[in-house]
């Protein structure tokens, strides 16, 4: 199964759910560590694939602070999976700031979505 | 009429020769402002000006705005003439040096020449001047004579004629509107000024996945919002755009290449944009703010593991580290002078605003008023304000402190939701930022007194304003 996927096809079945934050903190919460030790097991097993871990964050604070908080996010979720023994020379990580968000509403149900970190696989 | 370049031949030449991945991207589909020479005669003799403008005691002169005598029937030029007239009404007011009679109630005074101007109907309206305008073409040429009439001395205090081109009558306007204020006022305007700004207009009409949504490319307008035009084709991230001082480049964060690069784009002349800070795994690059001395390019970068202010030359080289501190440093902005650099800082807990020379000497915290702060914008000489965001109660107010005295004062408390990015325009006078009041992130220029002066987009989300120079 993993291996008739084209990298696109692995992308679009997102193996590795993404974890999310509370407002204006980068710190792993009990439910974002359960979710990352899960990935990292996944990760763990297909130890081919390389990814981006994507920070994001939600439309409140300023757009130039939540490229900094973002990017602090992403980190938390790499540093988190290393601890876990994947190999950091298998991710990297980009900032997205508030750019991207998934869910546009001005409200929590919203907000919350969009304060998340999130995989890319780069290669498999 | 060209304006001074301050990015020395030296400089330009450094551009073009930069290597690396060259991003082919077209330039925009009209020239250089600064490429349409506008010839312009003085009319006739100007009489005690000084003595002319200036209303009794102090207060602006109302100014009375005829409708302008069109010479010809064509429509093309009608309509020319229509946008030079509304366009140059809205400059006059803009600045707020005249206290603009709205044209509602002068509209039934006929159009005439200077000389047989109904001085008592004027009067009557309350006018202390009167702007009468008269447009005319030969064929790509628009010819137009302005001339501002003293109401109680019959006398001209301000006439010239203005061979403009029939393609850019606001181009036309501005420059009408620069010199009335430079001459009667003493008054560097920003008429002719543009704005920068990232916009996710397109994308959003898209549609479709998250990524695509959310493509925001760099679009360039006049001051006051007038030809919004999209500069940038990558139909990716792109944001934060910062000016070159001879407004002929723009750098801004890109995220093309997957990474987020500092890409130097040249805005008029159909040239490969240059990557000086590209962007890799290891590094990645935010938020360049031109020197105004044109030579260097301050950023954050998160490439030591988390965001520090950085500075280069603009081809790339000379990168120097200025801060070293495990909280956030970013959003750097330079003094007029070039030898400093204000950022906000988390390495006295929240985000604060502080002050340190261009070479990354010893850093000097400010007061700010309370709440965290983010993007600093020093203005240009011969002020010396730091305008920025502040977190207060339900979003971001935008804020500025006087550096000499410290004095800190509220601007946008008139706006509801999250006010924030603030640039300031290279008269001092106004402030762009952007606002949530409307809903969806608009960017909007205030007075230094907190007054609502133009709202400039309408459409999709708009942010990181950024003002071009004079």
């Amino acid at each position: 199964m993993f291996a008739s996927m084209t990298l696109e096809q692995l992308n679009a079945q997102r193996p590795l759910a993404d974890v999310f934050f509370e407002y204006d903190s980068a710190d792993l919460s009990d439910t974002a560590r359960a979710v990352l030790q899960k990935n990292a097991e996944w990760l763990r097993r297909w130890v081919s694939t390389t990814i981006t871990v994507e920070g994001h964050a939600d439309s409140r604070g300023t757009n130039e602070y939540n490229l900094a908080l973002a990017e602090r996010r992403a980190s938390s979720v790499r540093d988190y999976l290393v601890s876990l023994g994947v190999p950091v020379t298998r991710m990297n990580i980009v900032s997205k700031g508030e750019e991207q968000p998934v869910c546009t509403e001005e409200a929590e149900s919203c907000w919350s979505q969009n304060r998340r970190g999130r995989f890319i696989f780069t290669a498999k | 009429m060209r304006r001074s370049n301050r990015l020395t031949v030296h400089h330009r030449v450094a551009i073009t020769a930069v290597c690396g991945l060259a991003l082919l991207v077209p330039a925009l589909p009209m020239g250089a402002p600064d490429m349409y020479a506008i010839a312009t005669t003085p009319l006739d003799q100007q009489r005690e000006v000084a003595i002319s403008v200036r209303g009794e005691s102090g207060r602006a002169p109302r100014l009375g705005f005829a409708e302008f005598v069109i010479t010809g029937a064509d429509a093309d030029l009608r309509t020319a003439a229509g946008t030079v007239s509304q366009v140059l009404y809205d400059d006059l007011e803009f600045e707020r040096e005249f206290a603009m009679i709205a044209r509602t109630a002068s509209s039934k005074i006929p159009a005439t020449s200077a000389e047989a101007l109904p001085y008592a109907t004027w009067n009557e309206v309350g006018a202390d001047l009167v702007l009468v305008g008269n447009a005319s073409r030969t064929d790509a040429t628009l010819t137009v004579e302005v001339r501002i009439m003293n109401v109680e001395r019959k006398a001209s205090v301000f006439g010239k004629r203005y061979a403009c081109t029939m393609r850019d009558p606001r181009y036309c306007a501005h420059t009408i509107a620069d010199e009335v204020h430079k001459e009667l006022f003493q008054l560097d305007g920003v008429a002719r000024t543009k704005l920068a700004f990232a916009s996710d207009r397109d994308g959003e009409r898209l549609g479709g996945t998250i990524e695509e949504r959310s493509i925001k490319e760099i679009y360039i307008s006049d001051y006051d919002g007038g030809r919004q035009l999209r500069l940038t084709p990558h139909r990716s991230l792109n944001i934060a755009p910062s000016w070159s001082p001879d407004n002929r480049y723009l750098a801004y964060t890109s995220y093309t290449s997957g990474f987020p690069d500092i890409v130097l784009h040249s805005i008029y002349e159909a040239r490969a944009a240059t990557r000086p800070a590209r962007g890799t795994p290891n590094a990645q690059n935010y938020l360049p703010a031109f020197s105004p001395d044109g030579t260097r390019i301050a950023f954050a970068s998160s490439r030591t593991g988390n965001f520090e202010i950085y500075t280069m030359r603009i081809d790339g080289s000379d990168l120097r580290q200025l801060t070293s501190h495990p909280g956030i440093d970013n959003a750097p902005t330079w003094s007029p002078n070039s030898q400093q650099i204000a950022f906000t800082s988390e390495r006295s807990g929240q985000s604060h605003l502080f002050i340190m020379s261009a070479d990354g000497g010893p850093v000097t915290r400010l007061p700010t008023g309370g709440g965290k702060v983010d993007r600093p914008t020093w203005s240009p000489a011969p002020f010396n304000y730091v305008a920025y965001s502040a977190e207060v109660p339900g979003g971001n107010q935008i804020r500025m402190i006087e550096l000499g005295t410290n004095k800190i004062t509220n601007l946008s408390d008139a706006f509801q939701g999250n006010n924030e990015s603030p640039s300031v325009a290279p008269n001092g006078r106004h402030i762009a930022f952007v606002t949530t009041q409307w809903g969806k992130e608009h960017i909007v220029i205030i007075g230094r007194d907190g007054k609502l002066e133009r709202r400039v987009t309408t459409t999709g989300n708009n942010k990181y304003p950024s003002w071009s120079h004079r």
